[in-house]
């Protein structure tokens, strides 16, 4: 893989390459020309309104939407040219929290936790997964849940499930779209602390979907500003924000009155 | 007068037949997915296993008081006419002859188009539309095969199973009707009621009952793994995939039954 210089200008693995992607919806232009660059053990958000592209982007850079155009580099390898069995070979590598977490409601928390594992790591002993499944239940603090069913859980407890689900095949890359969506202000500083340490326990990358100024701020090493399918400002926190435009200052605005 | 459609109704018609065209191509797509999937490792057994004990089993019970009601039924209503021409001792051969041939595999069908093929098109409808399908693609599983190929073989084994069952509780309740008013022994009624059956008959059955299976699966699973627009999607999932399933059944019967008869009377 590529090193390059990252953007704080040190030397560091290219995780994701996203180069002039444009993507519609018959007459409806989500993505208008996005350019992204993730480098090794970075954390970047994709900020903006609710409609503006952002879940529609990490679906394309896991595969599951295909761009109309642009090339989209993950890992090394071009998503969208990769063959059925190269794609599963990619996904191995990459994690995905969705944002109301996808939890498989007629399994049990440890099976659903299993249930990536006993089908992508064949040769592993009942022994081995148990132990892979109670490191992620000790990483987001449920020990506790496992013969639970995700009916039973608080929106919390579901959401750090879906976390270690994600995390469960120890990816390189992690997409976590709207990780705080729909959770209350306790419980999604909790969330944005809980993407923190993956990061620093699993030396992970990730793009963070979200609308949430609290959860940019804390879990975001960068921050991209999308609007009208464009990203029209990046940086660290405080210089994305220490602007007149009036799009940036609005939704900033928005977020404080929220 | 005259008797053009107008153009409105003729925007209508042309839409549907798209929408209908469509999906039939979908679903043939569906069906050859199905092929491609099926012999290709890694194998499901143990959720295979897992689904055959939710289409079998837990049909059981519905499937036993159906069977039971309808020989019973049957039989006491075509008593009256076969007693008109003085051929009585022709009822268990006639009910054997009916049960076996065409209400088991019809009733037993058609209510597990109602109670698996809806089961199936709610559950995987409504994992679609929360994503659970969108999840295992992305940990690198093979939703197709989990969830489809698993469904599919199950109901394509199971079925037939519960036909056969259903043809014994049914001659079971027949011959209990005959019994009370005719005081025929259970050897002598089952001796008669299979002596119009041979292996052409049995093989029919069996036939019919695998394609049925393999219909309400496969139908139930592509009405499920479809859906679109939220709870209101996993309900219409549902209800559409018991209509066609149904629909489907009688047409395969038609065909089938046009198929097979020239073999019995040979």
């Amino acid at each position: 893989m590529n090193k390059e210089n990252d953007h704080s200008g040190n030397k560091k693995e290219k995780i994701v390459s996203i180069k002039g992607v444009y993507k519609s919806f018959d007459d409806n232009d989500v993505l208008n020309g996005v350019d992204l660059d993730l480098y090794k053990e970075e954390n970047i958000v994709v900020l903006g309104k609710s409609g503006s592209g952002k879940s529609v982007l990490i679906k394309i850079i896991i595969g599951l939407m295909k761009p109309d155009k642009g090339t989209v580099e993950v890992l090394g390898k071009e998503v969208h040219k990769l063959n059925k069995k190269e794609l599963i070979g990619l996904r191995l590598k990459i994690g995905f929290l969705f944002q109301h977490n996808a939890l498989y409601d007629s399994m049990t928390v440890r099976e659903n936790l299993e249930f990536p594992l006993k089908r992508n790591k064949r040769d592993l002993t009942q022994e081995k997964i148990d132990e892979a499944v109670d490191d992620v239940l000790d990483a987001v603090g449920l020990t506790d849940t496992a013969d639970q069913y995700p009916s039973e859980l608080s929106g919390g407890q579901e959401k750090r499930i879906a976390i270690a689900r994600t995390i469960i095949l120890k990816p390189e890359l992690v997409l976590y779209d709207e990780p705080t969506a729909g959770l209350d202000p306790i419980t999604s500083v909790e969330i944005n602390q809980l993407i923190k340490e993956v990061k620093e326990r699993y030396k992970t990358s990730s793009v963070i979907i979200t609308h949430d100024l609290t959860c940019a701020k804390t879990t975001g090493d960068k921050i991209f500003m999308l609007v009208d399918g464009k990203f029209i400002r990046h940086g660290d926190f405080e210089e994305v924000f220490e602007t007149d435009d009036e799009r940036i200052k609005g939704f900033y605005d928005y977020n404080f009155i929220q | 007068m005259s008797t053009a459609i107008p153009p409105a109704r003729k925007h209508v018609i042309s839409k549907k037949l798209d929408v209908f065209f469509t999906e039939v191509n979908e679903l043939s797509q569906f069906v050859i997915q199905f092929f491609k999937e099926v012999f290709t490792p890694p194998y499901e057994f143990q959720e295979t296993v897992k689904q055959c004990y939710l289409v079998g089993y837990k049909s059981l019970a519905l499937i036993t008081a159906t069977a039971f009601i309808t020989g019973i039924v049957f039989t006491d209503h075509s008593r009256p006419p076969l007693a008109d021409f003085g051929a009585v001792s022709w009822l268990p051969s006639f009910t054997g002859v009916a049960i076996i041939k065409a209400l088991a595999p019809l009733i037993t069908s058609l209510i597990c188009a109602g109670k698996v093929g809806s089961r199936i098109g709610a559950e995987l409808g409504s994992m679609k539309v929360t994503e659970q399908i969108d999840a295992m693609e992305v940990s690198a599983v093979n939703p197709f095969k989990f969830l489809v190929v698993t469904r599919v073989l199950a109901t394509t084994f199971m079925i037939p199973l519960l036909v056969i069952y259903s043809a014994l509780i049914g001659l079971l309740g027949s011959f209990i009707d005959v019994y009370s008013k005719d005081q025929t022994s259970f050897t002598v009624f089952f001796y008669d009621a299979f002596s119009k059956i041979g292996f052409a008959e049995m093989s029919s059955t069996v036939i019919r009952s695998i394609v049925f299976g393999f219909t309400i699966g496969l139908v139930g699973c592509y009405k499920g793994f479809t859906t679109t627009k939220g709870t209101e999607g996993v309900g219409r999932a549902a209800n559409s995939s018991v209509v066609i399933i149904m629909l489907l059944i009688f047409i395969e019967e038609i065909v089938m039954v046009k198929f097979f008869n020239p073999f019995y009377y040979e």
